[in-house]
């Protein structure tokens, strides 16, 4: 750690790790289709995709016109934001040391009973610094350029393994279903400032709470990635009934601005204060309350309690009624 | 006749002096705002007022100085603060174990709010360049555009900032951007007068239509709103809207009503909104270390203003509850 001068050396280091899984990923895939190949020809699915006729191939035989698939991407913001925050207090500001900040995550930002009672403060003063750097979805340059450069590092990456191993449509995909939520049960605390099994940010959107402004700000978020190098991405957003049912032309006209700056989908819902925090006390009463997840709606008293907080902390626009 | 291109140039750079280093106090930049002008809206809101409403729901605006907010309840009795002060300006009271501001000695420097790890203290207000207001407000410049929208310029009060505001309103101009702006109208005529060239739409304050009552509430001067008022009804009466926060016991009366609309329409004004009182602010007050002068009135539930909006209506005027 204490070799790692500049943020440049830390963030090539970080994608030097990646690279082994985006490798990984590649090959794991590839050599399913041909494990599938071998036990399975799939010669119904081939009578029904081009080229396989023409070619006189299976589909995973070398039949099929675009050979493809999806990897799927989990925690992409929470590890741009720990980049962002990384990059300004360890490197910009000289705040704190790797070190510093690695033992605070150890501990998961609390007290080590080993160690003298000040280190508890400064445990939780860490964890605040972390917090308080700029964090995606808040239209802020710095926090939405790390995104951006972790997504295009990534997503060109998987996808130009895919083509060295012959695949001419293998893409990340980032909709994380709960997935996020429950695989963030099991994972350690992050330097944005998250805490040890917390959920995970959902897809393409801030982490619960990490957006603190308008609806337009988060927007212009939202619309950073070029939908060229993806293959599918969930970006949400809340509002309540009454500012919905108001103001639904303004609104109309803002998501219309959201597409022309290359926003590539939105998933609205509409849903009053409290409904959800009711519907975990009160279950019974809300039998038929469906909500978007991700890439699909669900009953939300079915959901697990974990998923629920997550869709508890994405935040919802509403009208003061002033 | 052509300028020279050298002479272009210094007037460039002369401007980006300007908006590098004019500088104004602000507290908030409030996006999406609709309540504040037409379509989606950035408000800028400067401090600095030369009234004191007792009802204002920003008593944090009134002073153009930083100032500590404290929310007690948060504090956990750390003494972290106490120990960053300079100015001695935080105090241990032994009985709650909360620590306490002396207002006296706080400068408002922000020492005790970066070390509280209970965010119980903030710094309300920040200073920042017009280009660096600039930046914030070009933001939603694509929304602005598709709803109507732009800046609104508001506080405190925006007017006597004029003078400094003048490039800022150049550069959004430059742009096409509408501009509003919120005002009481106590200030200088000569404010307004630099102002006019660059707003789109005024949203005129009136409080009150009595002199008296006006100057001890407020400080404020009813003549100079009403000359200030007239001034802008002469250049730009469809401009204007007034804006009437309904204040129970003050303005809330039918005498109120009559002048206000008597007045609109010897001006040739048509467009009022009446803001009913709400009681959002007061918390602000005990994080100001300041009593609340407007007693313990409840906030106006919207259909006590039915009947206000249904005289205007009648008399002519277009009316609107909340605005």
């Amino acid at each position: 750690m204490e070799k790692i001068r500049t943020f440049e050396e830390f963030f090539q280091g970080y994608c030097d790790l990646l690279e082994v899984y985006m490798d990984l990923c590649a090959r794991a895939q590839f050599a399913s289709y041909e494990v599938m190949n071998r036990e399975a020809r799939f010669l119904f699915s081939s009578l029904l995709m081009d080229d396989c006729i023409e070619r006189h191939h299976a589909l995973l035989d070398g039949g099929v016109r675009y050979l493809g698939g999806t990897c799927e991407t989990y925690g992409n913001i929470n590890a741009s934001d720990s980049l962002a925050a990384i990059k300004e207090l360890v490197f910009d500001k000289r705040k704190y040391t790797l070190k510093q900040i690695i033992e605070a995550m150890n501990h998961n930002f609390e007290s080590d009973p080993s160690k003298r009672s000040g280190s508890a403060a400064s445990c939780e003063k860490i964890r605040q610094d972390l917090l308080a750097c700029p964090k995606y979805g808040n239209d802020l340059e710095a926090a939405d350029s790390m995104a951006n450069r972790l997504y295009e590092f990534v997503a060109k990456g998987i996808r130009q393994r895919g083509i060295d191993l012959g695949m001419q449509y293998f893409e990340i995909v980032i909709s994380n279903n709960s997935l996020n939520a429950e695989w963030g049960q099991q994972t350690e605390a992050s330097p944005d400032g998250r805490k040890k099994g917390l959920y995970m940010n959902p897809a393409n959107n801030p982490q619960g709470g990490a957006d603190r402004g308008a609806p337009t700000a988060l927007l212009n978020s939202l619309a950073t990635f070029d939908a060229r190098y993806h293959a599918g991405s969930v970006q949400n957003i809340k509002f309540s009934r009454s500012l919905f049912k108001n103001r639904q032309s303004l609104i109309e006209q803002m998501f219309k601005v959201y597409f022309s700056k290359g926003g590539c989908q939105i998933m609205v819902t509409v849903i009053n204060p409290n409904d959800l925090e009711d519907a975990i006390l009160h279950p019974e009463n809300y039998r038929n309350l469906i909500v978007r997840v991700a890439g699909y709606s669900a009953v939300f008293v079915d959901l697990a309690p974990a998923v629920q907080q997550e869709l508890l902390s994405r935040t919802l626009y509403d009208e003061s009624g002033l | 006749m052509e300028k020279n291109l050298s002479q272009n140039q210094d007037e460039e750079s002369d401007f980006q002096l300007m908006m590098n280093n004019i500088a104004l106090p602000v507290f908030n930049i409030e996006r999406f705002a609709l309540h504040d002008g037409l379509g989606i809206r950035t408000v800028l809101f400067l401090k600095g007022c030369p009234l004191h409403c007792p009802w204002c729901a920003n008593p944090e605006s009134q002073s153009a100085k930083p100032l500590l907010r404290y929310q007690k309840e948060k504090c956990a009795g750390c003494g972290r603060c106490e120990a960053v002060c300079p100015h001695q300006a935080v105090l241990l009271d032994p009985e709650n174990q909360h620590y306490l501001v002396n207002r006296n000695l706080c400068t408002g420097c922000g020492k005790c709010a970066d070390v509280c790890l209970n965010q119980a203290r903030s710094i309300s207000g920040q200073t920042m360049t017009l280009n660096e207001i600039f930046h914030v407000v070009l933001k939603d410049e694509a929304y602005y555009q598709a709803t109507g929208g732009g800046l609104t310029l508001s506080g405190g009060e925006a007017t006597l900032h004029a003078q400094s505001l003048i490039p800022l309103l150049k550069a959004l101009k430059t742009r096409k951007i509408s501009i509003a702006i919120e005002t009481c109208g106590a200030s200088h005529l000569e404010n307004f007068k630099l102002l006019l060239p660059y707003i789109d739409q005024w949203l005129f304050d009136l409080k009150s239509m009595d002199s008296k009552s006006f100057q001890e509430a407020t400080g404020g001067n009813l003549g100079q709103i009403l000359e200030t008022l007239t001034f802008l009804a002469h250049q730009k009466p469809d401009a204007i809207t007034i804006r009437m926060p309904l204040l129970p016991g003050f303005n809330d009366n039918p005498e109120t009503m009559a002048k206000i609309a008597q007045l609109m329409k010897s001006l040739g004004l048509h467009q009022i909104d009446l803001l009913p009182y709400h009681t959002l602010g007061i918390h602000k007050y005990e994080e100001l270390g300041r009593p609340y002068l407007f007693g313990s009135v409840k906030a106006m539930p919207w259909q006590e203003a039915e009947p206000f909006e249904s005289y205007f209506k009648s008399q002519g005027v277009d009316c609107r509850i909340g605005g």
